[in-house]
């Protein structure tokens, strides 16, 4: 039963059904029934995740960008929510942010909606795919991980990987944001980036050892544009000073 | 990676040098503040327990000099200096404590069994000594001597002994300057007398059979006359001085007090502080210790801590382009 939902076709009709339950032709929100809570981050750190995708975007002109860190809390979930919402603000197109940490979802709480239902109810169960709508214009997506047990994980990642999800987000969103697991803590990780168009790795400030970085490059395939982002910047060292060298 | 560099870094060793002279940078602004603290609060500690450590006193004593007028008034003043009476005797003090011979008179007026020590234990003590002795002049005639002693009667009669062998020596100087020039003088007026008793002789022999109404008319007589007049002014001038001499030369020993005298004798000083005190001493030391240490933490830490300090670093070591960094979030995933 679950693989009949898994090819390009479903994973496609089970998006725009999604979205088409809210949405009207013209793309305006006709029935709000859930709406994403605003996420707390300040202006500054969003103007800093559209830089980063500005960067990122010289090389790679649209599709699915996998963010990815070697550890937890090194900011990962907050860089993925960053970079949808300003990518909504600055693209006037849709799109979707994905969490893919099915051990320990974290944007539902960032958006403050439930994690349940979400992608893993879809796969397991026969409950339509739940995807729920904010930021401007209502064009942020997020489908959010779901409840599981951590039996289940490896098994609902390894459905994602070897279904045609992520060509469907190609066809049905302009850009998706995927908020990986950790590369260094999981096995799954390292094959979902590989499908990803482009990859954010994220270290934290003081925190990411240049070792664990290291392995974390070394599981992203070598021909996926990659770009770093540093996360919680505390530096003291004055702007004059960073300006001079 | 596949992607481009964003921006246009520094590349090479120079690239390397920034990077790594950021982490260092990093590293001393996390710790800026304690970093700080240590610096002030380490020497200041320091220093305050050397300086309640420090039972050192300054004994100090005044002496008044000046030149003795009868040696002006024979032409025999300033023989050896141009400078003022204060400052020709601190000059000498410089010389004469910078002998041992002068040294070692002081001390062993001043230490009881200085005579009896060993050659190693005697440089020690002529060595603290010089360390401890210091002078200077307020005016034109003030001399200041002191030292710093935790014993105020050991410095006290170090002081004395110095003020004793320093007028003794001022004294003998003058004494030989006052000699080798009334020498001068004698020979000078012995020469002036011959000079004069010759000419006093050729004169006098010329007029021999001559009458006065002819030597009157005779011009070489005349000349003879007159240069005989001139050796016996000059010798008579240098006479007057030559006795001058002499009674400056036999007073100097009675005239010592006025030249050379105790104004303040010995006593101990409030404590001062100056840069050669033991507390700034140890606090300049700690100082310079503490702030050594903190570069040998900054290299330390900015080498062998692994975690991530700058995206340029991540460029730098892994080959991924940096995108941009974002500001601390209490809440970060």
């Amino acid at each position: 039963m679950v693989v009949t939902k898994l090819g390009p076709s479903s994973w496609r009709d089970a998006l725009d059904g999604a979205t088409a339950g809210v949405l009207a032709p013209h793309g305006y929100a006709l029935k709000p029934r859930e709406s994403l809570g605003q996420p707390d981050l300040d202006r500054i750190f969003l103007e800093r995740c559209r830089e980063a995708f500005a960067k990122l975007n010289r090389t790679v002109g649209q599709g699915v960008i996998a963010v990815v860190s070697p550890h937890r809390s090194e900011g990962r979930s907050s860089v993925a929510a960053g970079l949808a919402l300003s990518l909504v603000q600055d693209l006037e197109r849709q799109v979707l942010l994905v969490d893919l940490d099915l051990r320990r979802p974290g944007q539902g709480v960032l958006f403050d909606v439930n994690d349940s239902p979400g992608m893993v109810e879809y796969l397991e169960n026969d409950a339509p795919l739940r995807l729920t709508a904010g930021g401007m214009s209502r064009r942020l997506w997020l489908l959010t991980a779901g409840a599981t047990t951590g039996d289940h994980v490896a098994r609902m990642a390894h459905l994602v990987a070897h279904s045609e999800f992520f060509a469907a987000c190609r066809q049905s969103f302009g850009w998706t944001v995927v908020d990986l697991p950790p590369l260094l803590e999981t096995s799954e990780a390292s094959y979902l980036a590989g499908l990803a168009d482009a990859c954010v790795l994220v270290g934290r400030y003081r925190r990411s050892s240049i070792h664990a970085l290291s392995r974390a490059v070394a599981l992203i395939p070598n021909d996926r544009p990659t770009g770093f982002v540093l996360t919680g910047n505390q530096s003291r060292v004055p702007a004059w000073i960073n300006r001079l060298i | 990676m596949g992607a481009n560099a964003a921006d246009s870094p520094v590349e090479g060793w120079l690239g390397s040098l920034i990077v790594v002279v950021h982490r260092w940078l990093d590293v001393f602004f996390e710790w800026a503040m304690w970093f700080l603290i240590a610096l002030i609060a380490i020497p200041a500690v320091t220093g305050g327990v050397a300086l309640i450590g420090d039972r050192s006193q300054l004994v100090t004593a005044r002496v008044w000099a000046d030149r003795p007028v009868l040696l002006q008034a024979a032409g025999l003043a300033n023989q050896w200096s141009n400078g003022t009476p204060s400052s020709d005797a601190d000059a000498l003090l410089t010389e004469l404590v910078g002998s041992d011979w002068f040294v070692d008179q002081v001390l062993t007026d001043s230490a009881v069994g200085f005579k009896i020590l060993g050659s190693d234990q005697k440089a020690q003590q002529r060595l603290a000594m010089r360390q401890s002795f210091k002078h200077g002049t307020i005016g034109d005639h003030v001399l200041q001597v002191s030292y710093v002693t935790d014993r105020p009667a050991v410095g006290s009669g170090l002081l004395n002994s110095v003020i004793i062998r320093l007028g003794d020596s001022i004294e003998t100087l003058d004494s030989i300057q006052t000699t080798a020039a009334v020498g001068l003088l004698d020979s000078q007026v012995a020469e002036a007398r011959a000079t004069m008793q010759k000419a006093l002789a050729d004169a006098t022999a010329y007029a021999a059979g001559k009458s006065l109404t002819q030597l009157l008319d005779d011009a070489h007589y005349l000349t003879l006359q007159a240069d005989a007049l001139a050796a016996t002014n000059y010798y008579v001038s240098l006479d007057r001085q030559a006795h001058q001499a002499h009674l400056a030369q036999s007073a100097l020993p009675s005239i010592r007090d006025s030249t050379f005298r105790v104004m303040d004798p010995p006593s101990v000083s409030p404590k001062q502080i100056d840069l050669r005190s033991p507390a700034i001493k140890y606090s300049m030391e700690a100082l310079a210790g503490v702030a050594v240490l903190e570069f040998v933490i900054i290299y330390v830490i900015g080498l062998r801590d692994p975690r991530v300090r700058s995206g340029e670093e991540v460029r730098k070591k892994l080959g991924v382009p940096y995108l941009g960094s974002t500001p601390d979030l209490r809440s970060a995933a």
